[in-house]
């Protein structure tokens, strides 16, 4: 069943076409990564998805609802969850209250706020943190205090812009733990680099390149298509 | 004991406090501290927006003078009774607060301490453009028959000392209680939300727009119940009330004692008034002195003084 479909999607900035009529869906429950070389238009893409920008032409559709005009909080409050590509936390409060800030707007009503923020914490593996303040926590903690955020939320759709940038290897397989938990109630989109996490990960991958889409389908079959292989795959 | 009522108990020391003081005060500062109690509301107001929400208005003297036109020209003009010119006071600053708002909260930063400045000063024009009514500078004195109102069956006189001491320490009780409830709760937290990281807060599903100006008309709105209660219970109202220092007023007083802390701006309120008070026994440049003072305080103590003692000693400040 198909939980968003987006079609004709484009987004130009004057002669720069970002994102270029591109046609992509994602099935409920799946675990979908986007690759491609840097520039590629993988962050303008999800940003178009979540609400952050607005498109140029085309529409897209969450649970059967036109959100193509929808402002970005309503889409949140639908269940779409964005972590930031570069860390966004509130720096300057507690890692408890960056949380209960998500768990605000969270779908999930059958327990309150801090249960929420409590369980959260101990899913994402940083109940030990909960009093830190959030700025002066290592990077990789940041970057799980992010998908806790997420989490919180209990989105439909959890979209991760590089989420293992910058972190150790332990980080990441902790952190690959943690993705393949939220996987179980939501539909996670993730952009990554980092190929052993790709194809650990994703069940279906999207290859972009110049805006477009250049490959769809299973990690084999990537890894074997041949454009695939010229444009970035390199080997 | 529990942070919660921990905060409780501070809070209701100071209103106690504040109530048996006057029995101790001599006549001068008697008088003082009733029109600081009332500045200090003000400044809670100005603080909501400015030390919560993160937007610096330069424009809060509007919203005063809204409360202190509206209750005083329909007293003065209407011969409405005290109560009722009050709250139209109040409500003058909402609407104006509001629609205020809808227009300024389009910008931020340093074009939003502009576009606020801007309409204050425009509301400084109209009052003195309309100096038929308002008599601009120069000002009006509340005729004597507002000089006292009855409210469920009591008389108040407003030339009474005590009385005047006691509705500013209630209105001072009720703004307390108003911004802790609201700093407190859920609005509070997306009000810190929205100061800290506006964008992050906009992609966990909060309207920052409708936020804002939540916490705007909410600010206006007890600037201008702080306004009306000064025209009312001091009995003038003149356009020197509307002019940028007034706008200013609340800033120092929230920065010196702490902005983003509920009891700041009335500590700072307190230490400013009579910083400038007792430097003006001395020196005619007594605002050179509070200048400096701010000009410390933002080097050393860039928190204000409440906001440092937060960080350092009591986590649970709110």
């Amino acid at each position: 069943m198909s939980l968003l479909s987006a079609k004709g999607l484009s987004k130009h900035y004057g002669g720069l076409k970002a994102v270029d009529e591109v046609d992509f869906e994602l099935q409920k429950g799946e675990v979908r990564a986007i690759i491609g070389p840097n520039g590629a238009g993988k962050t303008t893409l999800v940003s178009l998805l979540c609400g952050r920008l607005e498109v140029t032409a085309g529409t897209i559709t969450f649970e059967d609802h036109d959100i193509t005009l929808t402002p970005a909080y309503q889409r949140a409050r639908r269940g779409i969850a964005y972590t930031f590509q570069i860390t966004s936390i509130y720096p300057r409060l507690s890692v408890r209250e960056n949380v209960a800030i998500a768990a605000q707007n969270s779908l999930d009503h059958s327990s309150t706020v801090n249960q929420l923020v409590s369980n959260a914490l101990q899913t994402a593996g940083i109940s030990d943190l909960a009093d830190e303040i959030a700025g002066a926590l290592a990077y990789g903690h940041q970057r799980v205090l992010e998908v806790a955020m997420g989490l919180v939320m209990a989105p439909r759709l959890l979209i991760l812009d590089e989420p293992t940038q910058g972190l150790s290897d332990s980080e990441i397989n902790q952190f690959c733990e943690l993705v393949r938990d939220v996987s179980r109630t939501a539909t996670v989109l993730l952009i990554e680099h980092n190929m052993q996490v790709v194809m650990s990960l994703a069940e279906r991958i999207t290859v972009m390149d110049h805006g477009q889409i250049l490959a769809e389908g299973s990690p084999q079959q990537i890894q074997n298509n041949p454009a695939v292989q010229a444009a970035y795959l390199g080997t | 004991m529990q942070p919660g009522y921990k905060s409780l108990l501070l809070h209701a020391l100071v209103v106690i406090g504040l109530f048996l003081l006057q029995f101790v005060l001599p006549e001068y500062h008697h008088l003082s501290v009733a029109r600081i109690m009332l500045l200090a509301v003000f400044a809670m107001g100005f603080n909501l927006l400015f030390g919560y929400t993160g937007l610096l208005s330069l424009g809060h003297a509007m919203f005063f003078a809204a409360g202190m036109y509206g209750a005083g020209l329909s007293v003065y003009h209407f011969d409405w009774s005290v109560p009722l010119s009050f709250i139209f006071g109040v409500g003058c600053g909402a609407m104006l607060s509001f629609v205020v708002g809808l227009i300024a909260l389009r910008t931020t930063g340093v074009a939003f301490m502009i576009v606020t400045l801007m309409f204050s000063q425009v509301a400084y024009l109209i009052i003195v453009y309309f100096t038929t009514y308002t008599r601009g500078d120069e000002g009006l004195v509340m005729p004597q028959a507002a000089r006292s109102f009855i409210l469920l069956g009591r008389e108040f006189l407003l030339t009474d000392a005590a009385t005047r001491y006691n509705l500013s320490l209630i209105l001072l009780t009720i703004t307390m209680v108003v911004v802790l409830l609201l700093v407190r709760g859920k609005f509070g937290r997306s009000l810190i939300a929205v100061r800290e990281n506006e964008p992050r807060t906009r992609m966990l599903g909060y309207n920052t727009f409708a936020i804002k100006l939540r916490a705007l008309t909410v600010s206006g709105t007890l600037s201008a119940g702080s306004g009306a209660a000064y025209a009312l219970m001091f009995a003038y109202i003149g356009s020197s009330f509307a002019t940028i220092q007034y706008s200013i007023d609340p800033l120092l007083y929230s920065l010196l004692g702490g902005a983003g802390t509920v009891l700041g701006p009335v500590l700072g309120t307190f230490l400013m008034f009579y910083l400038i008070d007792i430097a003006s026994e001395y020196t005619t440049a007594y605002l050179l002195v509070a200048g400096v003072v701010l000009v410390m305080l933002v080097l050393f103590f860039p928190k204000g003084l409440l906001g440092t003692v937060r960080e350092r000693w009591l986590r649970w400040l709110p």
